[in-house]
């Protein structure tokens, strides 16, 4: 323990160790270790239900650990209370699934939520910053829509011009492409390598889109049985000898 | 996210409405509760509430004028009962006015009810204790309905026997009989025993009065035929005594058409026995089958056949005795007015005679 | 192996089990107990509950008034018939009245409230649940247990006695309605007659219940939506569940409540 402690530099933003996670008895994280240094793009592999997700989720605190430890900016997230752990939060961002935008609130609600519910909110005017963050997505006409009215990639452009405008400094990416078509999945990749780059965020994308893992990702780890079996950049990954690993790239 | 301001405003509405008539409730219930107006306190002890609540309305004049505010064992037979009545009827209620515990209806809440007291005596202060009189119980009322059973038939006893003495009596039993009202008075009563005693008490009031004054006239009528009689009996005196009385009678011929309208008179009277006769055996069936009157006739054996028509026998012959002294006097005076007449007769022969010699 | 995932599958609405049945039970009470809890600390999100108000209580108004008001006009129109063999015509207003404000009023609306509110917090909540709304909010630094929960169960305790008032209210100018169908009664013999037999032992605790019919509904349809799992159809579920657990809650509260009332009174 003492060895992983000491390893952990100043621009590692997230540090995580020994984290393992069962479910009703059920083992779906066994020893998970992961470190993001600043700007750096980190995605996992993974197959479907192997507790990718569940990964994310303990690090915003959705889910809680049974065991391990987590460290954002330097802090051990596990052992901070809720004041601490809410004002922790807002410098990282989730981007869901879904995107999973407030479906009574429209477009504009929907970004103005985050920044209007954090205690420091004075009431300042946010209409500038949500046409940036909108016309980031390339949305800006969507601005006073419903989310119903919006298709999924757009709610899933959405998603992340609200987590954007918390300026988070590491932003969680859940399946960020699932469910739409290539050209759509295409949009949303290029989309997540424009931000990285305007606003120098660190990412960790989970997903199995490998179009969308070449694009943006600096390193990939490859989650299997609870445990990082591979890790290596695109092109490292590519030439394994495993034959999971390698699975996840004969797409073609 | 916040809320705009027409539909604040509509919550706004709905929110008042509510609350207003929540208040506008509150108020009408308490200022039945007297919760929201003066009140002062008074009690009263009892031995028993019969089943009066915390709650109930204090009656005065049978208007509401407060509630019970609590009810408290005082020892095994007294049970004082504290009221709220509101200030404003304080000087109505006298310091002589009694309590007592009624019925609002038949399955209804119980009221305390004050009465009136003395005009002119003092009125109540806060903390008086108000004279109890016990609430009548329901086996006091059935003592009650018994009582006036019993009374009810002591008078029909009377009735009875005054029927006994009309039958027996003398005369003029078919201007008795005549009179419908008392048989359908008894009728009533008959049918209204059941019903409230005070019903009972007045119907039979009513009864007593008819018969008085049947009886009277009874007496009355008697009264006249013995006087026409007497005047018959003076009348044929006088003509048999008195030649120089004739004379007058013969020019008078009024007298004549008088003793005419008696003997008409005198007629009518027996027809009216007749028919008298006839409707009172009907009235008497009636009677006797009325289930209040039955057992009364049974005792007395009238419900035996032959006793019955032996009773009606000698009816009929004291009618037909009485009849056949009407008719006797009918023939007197018949043969007093042929009398007369022929006495006419002669005095005019006399008169004519005269008057040929004078001429 | 997999048993957690099987309950979570099930399309049946009630407790399958008296294992389950204990756990719903245990859930629901923790859960209504923290909303209590969480209700008195700061922060406060007094626009939020506001907003709820008015979905929960002004958009009930109609379907309250119109279910209020045939419920006045029927029952009063039933009454009269018996109420006439008795010849205790006069009694129908007293009787109504009493039936309406301490019975039938409250419930009836409470179930009805149950059928719209309840299900409606339950399918909203399990909707944002199961599309991660929750989890996103609860990210973004906002308890949305606190803005979603307590809100509700606060919105739907305030607004439901105000709907049973005003309910209450429309169901006796059905019955004044249908006693004039039959003869005449003015309005204010009517509101006389009513009121005959009503006093605060009767209304308030009638009154107070109504809370309670408003914080269990609030507090079921949180519960079942906070607590759908993944999953289109665990939405349907959350607003079955929350209905008919609403309902049964309404129905055992008022039990309870006339019993402790008669007891407490």
């Amino acid at each position: 323990m003492t060895d992983r402690t000491e390893s952990v530099k100043d621009n590692d933003i997230l540090v995580i160790e020994g984290l393992k996670k069962s479910f009703s008895g059920n083992a779906v994280l066994n020893d998970v270790d992961l470190k993001i240094s600043k700007g750096e793009t980190v995605v996992i592999l993974g197959r479907s239900g192997t507790g990718k997700s569940v990964i994310l989720k303990c690090i915003i605190g959705l889910i809680r650990p049974d065991s391990g430890s987590i460290r954002i900016f330097g802090e051990n997230f596990l052992e901070l209370n809720e004041k601490q752990m809410s004002s922790l939060r807002i410098r990282v961002g989730f981007l869901f699934q879904g995107g999973a935008l407030y479906d009574s609130m429209t477009v504009r609600e929907n970004l103005m939520f985050p920044v209007i519910r954090q205690p420091g909110y004075k009431g300042a005017d946010l209409t500038a910053k949500i046409e940036e963050m909108l016309d980031n997505v390339g949305l800006l006409n969507a601005i006073d829509k419903m989310p119903s009215e919006l298709s999924g990639g757009m709610q899933k452009r959405i998603g992340l011009a609200r987590t954007l405008m918390l300026d988070p400094e590491i932003i969680l990416y859940d399946e960020p492409t699932t469910g739409l078509d290539p050209v759509t999945s295409n949009e949303i990749s290029h989309l997540i390598l424009d931000m990285q780059k305007k606003y120098g965020v660190s990412s960790l994308i989970v997903t199995h889109d490998m179009p969308c893992a070449r694009l943006v990702s600096n390193r990939i780890v490859v989650l299997k049985q609870g445990e990082f079996t591979a890790e290596g950049t695109y092109d490292e990954l590519e030439r394994s000898k495993d034959d999971f690993v390698s699975g996840f790239f004969k797409f073609e | 996210m916040g809320m705009d301001k027409s539909k604040l405003l509509k919550l706004g509405i709905f929110i008042t409405a509510g609350l207003l008539l929540l208040i506008a409730g509150l108020f009408y219930i308490g200022s039945r509760d007297n919760l929201f107006t003066k009140t002062f306190e008074i009690t009263s002890t009892f031995s028993s509430v019969n089943g009066l609540n915390e709650g109930n309305n204090v009656q005065f004049a049978g208007i509401n004028v407060g509630t019970v505010k609590s009810i408290v064992i005082m020892s095994t037979d007294k049970v004082k009962v504290i009221m709220n009545i509101k200030s404003d009827v304080r000087h109505f209620i006298k310091k002589d006015s009694e309590a007592s515990i009624n019925s609002e209806g038949l399955v209804g809440n119980k009221v305390l009810m004050i009465s009136g007291g003395t005009p002119g005596s003092a009125s109540v202060e806060s903390g008086d204790t108000l004279k109890a009189v016990m609430p009548a119980q329901l086996g006091d009322i059935i003592n009650n309905l018994n009582q006036s059973s019993k009374e009810a038939e002591v008078i029909a006893k009377e009735i009875s026997e005054i029927t006994k003495k009309v039958n027996q009596g003398e005369g003029t039993l078919g201007r008795l009989i005549n009179n419908s009202d008392l048989y359908d008075n008894l009728d009533s009563l008959t049918s209204n025993i059941a019903g409230s005693t005070e019903k009972i008490d007045r119907i039979l009031a009513q009864t007593s009065g008819t018969i008085n004054t049947v009886t009277g006239d009874i007496q009355s009528l008697t009264q006249s035929i013995r006087t026409i009689t007497d005047n018959l009996g003076e009348i044929t005196t006088k003509i048999n005594s008195s030649e120089s009385f004739v004379g007058t009678l013969l020019t008078d011929t009024s007298f004549a058409n008088n003793i005419k309208g008696v003997v008409r008179n005198t007629n009518r009277t027996t027809a009216n026995l007749e028919m008298g006769s006839f409707s009172f055996y009907q009235n008497m069936e009636a009677l006797k089958h009325n289930f209040l009157f039955k057992g009364y006739f049974e005792d007395l054996g009238y419900w035996d056949k032959s006793q019955y028509q032996q009773t009606m026998a000698s009816r009929e012959n004291r009618i037909l005795n009485k009849e056949f002294d009407l008719e006797q006097r009918e023939t007197e005076l018949r043969e007093l007015q042929i009398k007369l007449e022929t006495m006419r007769n002669e005095l005019q022969k006399k008169l004519d005679s005269l008057d040929a010699r004078g001429k | 192996m997999n048993t957690a995932g099987k309950s979570e599958k099930t399309l049946i609405n009630l407790p399958k089990s008296l294992d389950d049945f204990f756990v719903k039970t245990a859930g629901l009470a923790v859960f209504a107990f923290r909303i209590v809890k969480e209700a008195f600390l700061p922060p406060y999100e007094i626009s939020e509950t506001l907003k709820q108000c008015y979905m929960i209580g002004y958009k009930s108004l109609p379907l309250i008034s119109v279910t209020g008001f045939i419920i006045g006009l029927t029952l009063t129109l039933q009454s009269i018939p018996t109420l006439q063999k008795f010849g205790a015509e006069s009694l129908v207003p007293s009787m109504v009245a009493l039936a309406v404000m301490l019975e039938i009023g409250p419930v009836i609306t409470a179930l009805i409230f149950a059928g719209k509110i309840g299900s409606g917090i339950g399918a909203e909540l399990g909707s944002m649940r199961v599309t991660e709304q929750i989890d996103a909010m609860e990210v973004s630094g906002t308890n949305p247990f606190k803005y979603l929960a307590v809100t509700r169960v606060i919105a739907a305790t305030l607004m439901l006695p105000v709907l049973v008032i005003l309910a209450d209210a429309i169901a006796l100018l059905g019955g004044f309605l249908a006693v004039n169908l039959f003869g005449g009664m003015n309005l204010q013999t009517f509101i006389a007659s009513s009121m005959a037999n009503l006093g605060f032992r009767e209304v308030l605790p009638a009154t107070f219940k109504t809370f309670l019919f408003g914080f269990g509904v609030g507090v079921v349809g949180c519960y079942e939506g906070f607590n759908a799992s993944r999953g289109t159809e665990s939405v349907g579920i959350a607003a079955n569940t929350a209905v008919v657990i609403a309902s049964l809650l309404v129905i055992l509260i008022d039990m309870v409540m006339v019993q402790l009332i008669s007891i407490l009174f």
